[in-house]
């Protein structure tokens, strides 16, 4: 937050004065509204990635900057640069798992998917395209743009960071951690039917299984804000701060 | 000096419980109470002290009061709940949810529960609706009275019904928690906590908001509902709901991928600020120092 921001925060509080109960009860309360606001960061970014991309500023870079979800191009050319940032940085597992993710974002090569036998044939013809790829039926949904985003956006982590860091973030503090998210190294559940160029080993439901789970492993909420109605309930009862 | 150290420490490690009041009363020379001239006890507490003493239940609930707050006189959380409990026996409806309450935290209270539950039974009988709260937390726990957890839910129905937000409250607690003979339900919990925050309990509007954030059936969750809730609790001042709008505020809210609250890092800062503000306040009103915001 800027100082003029703190300072207005701080006028604000001191001109407010509690309501009471009655006249609480009476109001309607309109949201906030949502048009021309920046969007709520994706609950599955976390950690000091998170930071990183709070701290990226009104300006960041567009490896910083947090996609339109609703525009497909949009995400697929974030992570891209997510990608590219790693490769600069000699991160090369990262830029791959970042490359990984385009394929379940990327439109798919024919609307409705490719037949079986469509699919073999496109592999064997562009053995260097990902058989994730030419899989896909339809275009991303908004919630899976967003996770598959997170996934490689999660692996920017910042190490002690100054000021003077925090937009550009510097060669060694751009790091992946392959704790989080580790690659598959063999295809197990690709399709019998279906034979592998060396190109194109990774199976989806491997990749696929993999990314979410290291998601998963990842997954936590900042305390009663920001969550994600699709998030399960972690003790599967109600945390209720005013008893 | 000597003089004050003496008439000061004249009373010092009293017990002011109803076992040994009136001995440490005895003690204490009337003129200089009465005069307040060094006085061990503040004149109110010295003036609820005889009361309690003489039998009032009204004085005997405002000793328990100050003795627990350690109001002009020694702090003594014993003789205050030994003094509830004897308004209690009394009928003093709000020494008997004190009771409770305390009960419920864990401490040993030396009071003939079947005597509260009698005097409460005829408050009850008069509609005192807080008479009922007290009674059915007895009944359903099973103090004073044989347990009947359905005849305690009637009675907190009762209550709520005749519009006691605190009763709606108590009787979505009972159904959050594993209280004896009420099976958990989380959905009759959300239904009598949204009926105490439409009657004005602020710390059900807190609640309501925070289930309507992580309510264990997504089907439920709907964050714009909380943020409402939150926002009328934080209205009339609920630091509690002041420092969790702040949080909503400050991440945003989404269903899927639908922005529902956008993050607004000046309103969540207000809030955090007029949180913090009051806190310190009532820090300072109450006499203590705080360590943390």
């Amino acid at each position: 937050m800027t100082a003029v921001q703190l300072a207005e925060a701080k006028d604000r509080a001191a001109a407010w004065g509690p309501s009471s109960v009655d006249e609480v009860l009476a109001m309607t309360i309109p949201l906030p509204a949502v048009a021309g606001t920046k969007p709520p960061w994706p609950p599955e970014l976390h950690g000091r990635a998170l930071d990183l991309f709070k701290e990226a500023g009104e300006n960041p870079p567009l490896w910083l900057r947090m996609p339109d979800f609703e525009r497909n191009e949009a995400v697929m050319s974030a992570i891209t640069a997510i990608a590219e940032q790693f490769e600069g940085s000699g991160n090369k597992h990262c830029a791959e798992i970042c490359r990984q993710q385009l394929d379940y974002v990327v439109p798919p090569i024919k609307p409705g998917g490719l037949s079986t036998v469509e699919l073999a044939r496109y592999l064997r013809e562009h053995p260097e395209v990902s058989p994730v790829r030419a899989m896909r039926k339809e275009a991303a949904t908004l919630e899976e743009s967003m996770h598959f985003w997170a996934l490689c956006a999660n692996g920017i982590e910042g190490a002690a960071r100054s000021a003077a860091q925090r937009i550009l973030i510097a060669h060694p503090y751009f790091v992946c951690s392959g704790r989080r998210m580790k690659m598959p190294l063999k295809a197990a559940l690709w399709p019998p039917h279906i034979r592998l160029s060396s190109a194109n080993r990774n199976s989806p439901a491997k990749v696929r299984s993999t990314s979410q789970g290291s998601a998963a492993k990842c997954k936590r909420w900042p305390e009663g804000a920001a969550v994600p109605l699709n998030a399960p309930s972690s003790a599967g009862m109600i945390d209720l701060p005013g008893q | 000096m000597l003089v004050a150290g003496m008439l000061s420490g004249a009373a010092c490690g009293e017990d002011y419980g109803p076992v040994n009041a009136a001995r440490a009363l005895h003690q204490l020379s009337g003129w200089r109470c009465s005069l307040n001239l060094g006085c061990p006890i503040s004149k109110d507490a010295y003036g609820a002290l005889t009361g309690a003493l003489a039998g009032d239940r009204e004085a005997q609930y405002r000793v328990a009061r100050l003795l627990q707050r350690g109001d002009g006189i020694r702090r003594d959380e014993r003789g205050a709940t030994g003094w509830y409990g004897k308004a209690a026996e009394q009928g003093h409806v709000a020494a008997a949810l004190e009771l409770n309450r305390l009960r419920h935290e864990g401490a040993d209270v030396p009071a003939d529960e079947i005597k509260i539950a009698a005097a409460l039974r005829l408050e009850v009988d008069k509609g005192d609706r807080d008479a009922m709260r007290a009674l059915a937390d007895m009944e359903v726990y099973g103090r004073g009275v044989p347990r009947d957890a359905e005849q305690g839910t009637a009675l907190l129905r009762r209550a709520a019904t005749a519009g006691s937000p605190a009763a709606a409250k108590d009787l979505s607690n009972l159904f959050l928690r594993d209280a004896p003979g009420i099976p958990r339900s989380p959905a009759e919990a959300f239904r009598w906590m949204a009926e105490s925050a439409r009657l004005g309990n602020a710390a059900a509007m807190l609640n309501l908001g925070s289930m309507y954030f992580s309510f264990p059936s997504v089907a439920m969750r709907d964050p714009a509902e909380g943020y409402r809730w939150l926002m009328r609790a934080a209205l009339i001042d609920n630091p509690a709901a002041q420092e969790m709008l702040s949080g909503v505020l400050s991440q945003g809210a989404m269903v899927g991928a639908r922005t529902v609250i956008p993050p607004d890092p000046i309103a969540a800062d207000m809030w955090f600020v007029s949180r913090r503000a009051r806190h310190f306040t009532t820090m300072r009103a109450s006499g203590c120092k705080s360590s943390r915001t």
